[in-house]
């Protein structure tokens, strides 16, 4: 369990991070969602200790994080995959990070193994792709195998093999009871991993709410109709009121309505359908709708409203 | 603490430049001695300054890769992974100055004794220095010497975390600045033989002179307490700043 209250940090006179709270819940993967430059970041640093937060506090387990007496044990995270000494091994670099945090030295075996880079633990980290960057980042995480988990924009630049990847893994790690953080500026690369989220936008909690819920609330997009009398049909739906637009020859698309309404037309009419499909409105558009109505309501000076 | 020392040994262990410093101090020392020891002595023995000449190099290379340390590791950003496994940050600068100041005592005591047995192995007969208690008093004052110098190049790296600047603050500091005080009108040259440097510098080399009393070992402790305030001072800094 990870707790986050009223936690608040400024840089001079802009606020970063503005009382800010949420619980992360073990056995679910949580997402942290944001814009570039809502808090996401500085909130975790936060919570692992490396910056002093201006008021607020977090608790893991029920600890600050500088009263933990084995931190790596509590709680892994990966903030930066580039935090890594690029001149040496990737073995030395997880040894490293063993020796620091009292992990035993067979340990990191088993995390090269769990993040497929069990072939390249011998090889310079300055000579690995970013995706190899980002196992490295994981692995290093995980090197305390410990009970909370957090991963800063872990699926950053990564193929959709890795992105696959990454997600099973968050899921693992869920099942197996663990309190999982995992941030990004994309909810579509969230949707299918996290089952809540929680969404922030210039430090303020926005929702934090299951993500079938925020995924469901998606505006529904056009309805694409594809039929051998197209421009009959088209006919028809204009005759009604609605807006037609043409895609391709035997192709159009309808606004404000949905495909049912358009297969009784046709049917009705006796017109034979190939196609009938609605878009899913882009989850990006909802999840910009609800930050960029966030920081409306913002008040004060204007530097006060925008970080990066 | 003992799994941070055990680390930095690791860390210092794989890096290149731990290793290219060394032997740039063998080369440096040895080379030195083995100048001194093969050119004609004017008139008479071969003095122990010069036969540790080599040594004050070695000490300034020792010098940078101790600010490296530190610095390096701010540079790749290990040194925030290093504060998440010690939140309480202080031993994570004590670890490295506990390993740079035995590294450079270790390797400050073989260069000295090697200097003194090369010296031996080529100079002319009887011009070079006995193996007496004199001579040994001059070899194991270098690596307490040497331990200070790195723990000082530890606290400027932590104090100045950019590599650039630290080093230069560092190389500035042990080099020039302490004699450009000297030439400082009034106080200067009174202060001057009080800066820890020059302290140090006086107890390999007598030409240095410091105002320090107690002979070597009151340098050396007077010293050690400047070396001590400095790294409570870098250990306050690093608690209190923001490592992001």
């Amino acid at each position: 369990m990870l707790e986050v209250r009223d936690l608040s940090k400024g840089y001079g006179k802009r606020r970063v991070v503005d009382e800010l709270s949420f619980t992360v819940r073990p056995g679910v993967v949580t997402g942290f969602l944001g814009p570039n430059g809502a808090g996401k970041s500085t909130t975790m640093k936060m919570v692992m200790g490396l910056v002093r937060p201006d008021g607020g506090r977090v608790t893991v387990g029920g600890v600050p994080y500088a009263s933990l007496d084995d931190p790596v044990r509590r709680i892994g995270a990966l903030l930066d995959a580039g935090w890594i000494q690029p001149t040496v091994s990737a073995r030395t670099n997880l040894r490293w990070a063993a020796a620091l945090g009292g992990v035993p030295a067979g340990r990191v075996e088993q995390v090269l193994d769990l993040v497929g880079l069990a072939h390249a633990g011998n090889r310079k980290v300055k000579g690995f792709s970013l995706g190899m960057r980002q196992r490295l980042g994981i692995a290093m995480a995980l090197l305390g195998d410990a009970p909370v988990l957090m991963f800063d924009e872990p699926m950053n630049g990564l193929d959709p093999e890795g992105i696959r990847w990454i997600r099973r893994l968050l899921k693992t790690f869920a099942a197996e009871g663990r309190t999982v953080l995992v941030s990004s500026h994309l909810l579509s690369e969230l949707a299918q991993a996290a089952d809540e989220a929680v969404v922030i936008g210039a430090g303020r909690l926005i929702a934090h709410r299951p993500v079938r819920e925020l995924v469901a609330e998606v505006p529904r997009g056009p309805v694409l109709v594809t039929a051998p009398e197209a421009d009959r049909l088209a006919r028809l739906v204009m005759d009604r009121g609605l807006l037609v637009t043409a895609v391709a020859p035997g192709t159009f698309t309808v606004g404000d309505t949905t495909p049912a309404w358009i297969g009784e037309l046709a049917c009705a009419h006796r017109i034979a359908v190939h196609e009938l499909r609605q878009e899913v409105g882009s989850l990006e558009d909802a999840y910009f709708a609800m930050t960029a109505s966030s920081t409306e309501y913002r008040g004060g000076a204007p530097e006060n409203r925008s970080a990066s | 603490m003992n799994r941070l020392v055990r680390a930095e040994r690791l860390r210092l262990a794989s890096h290149r430049s731990t290793w290219g410093s060394l032997l740039l101090c063998t080369v440096l020392g040895l080379g030195m001695a083995a100048i001194v020891g093969t050119t004609p002595a004017e008139d008479g023995p071969i003095e122990m300054p010069d036969v540790l000449l080599g040594i004050a190099l070695c000490q300034t290379v020792l010098l940078v890769l101790s600010v490296l340390s530190v610095t390096g590791e701010y540079r790749a950003g290990t040194v925030r992974l290093a504060f998440q496994a010690v939140p309480r940050r202080w031993p994570v600068l004590a670890a490295k100055a506990l390993v740079m100041g035995a590294l450079s005592a270790a390797a400050g005591f073989v260069l000295a004794t090697a200097s003194v047995l090369l010296v031996r192995l080529v100079a002319a007969e009887g011009t070079a220095p006995a193996l007496d208690t004199a001579t040994w008093r001059q070899i194991l004052v270098v690596p307490p010497v040497f331990a200070l110098t790195a723990v000082i190049g530890v606290c400027v790296g932590a104090l100045c975390r950019n590599s650039a600047a630290a080093v230069s603050v560092a190389l500035v500091w042990s080099l020039a600045a302490e004699s450009l005080l000297a030439l400082v009108p009034g106080p200067g040259a009174a202060l001057s033989r009080w800066a820890p440097f020059t302290v140090l510098t006086s107890l390999i080399d007598p030409a240095t002179t410091s105002s320090v009393p107690g002979g070597p070992p009151g340098s050396l402790l007077y010293a050690a307490l400047l070396t001590a305030a400095l790294l409570t001072a870098a250990a306050a800094l690093l608690r209190h700043r923001d490592a992001a």
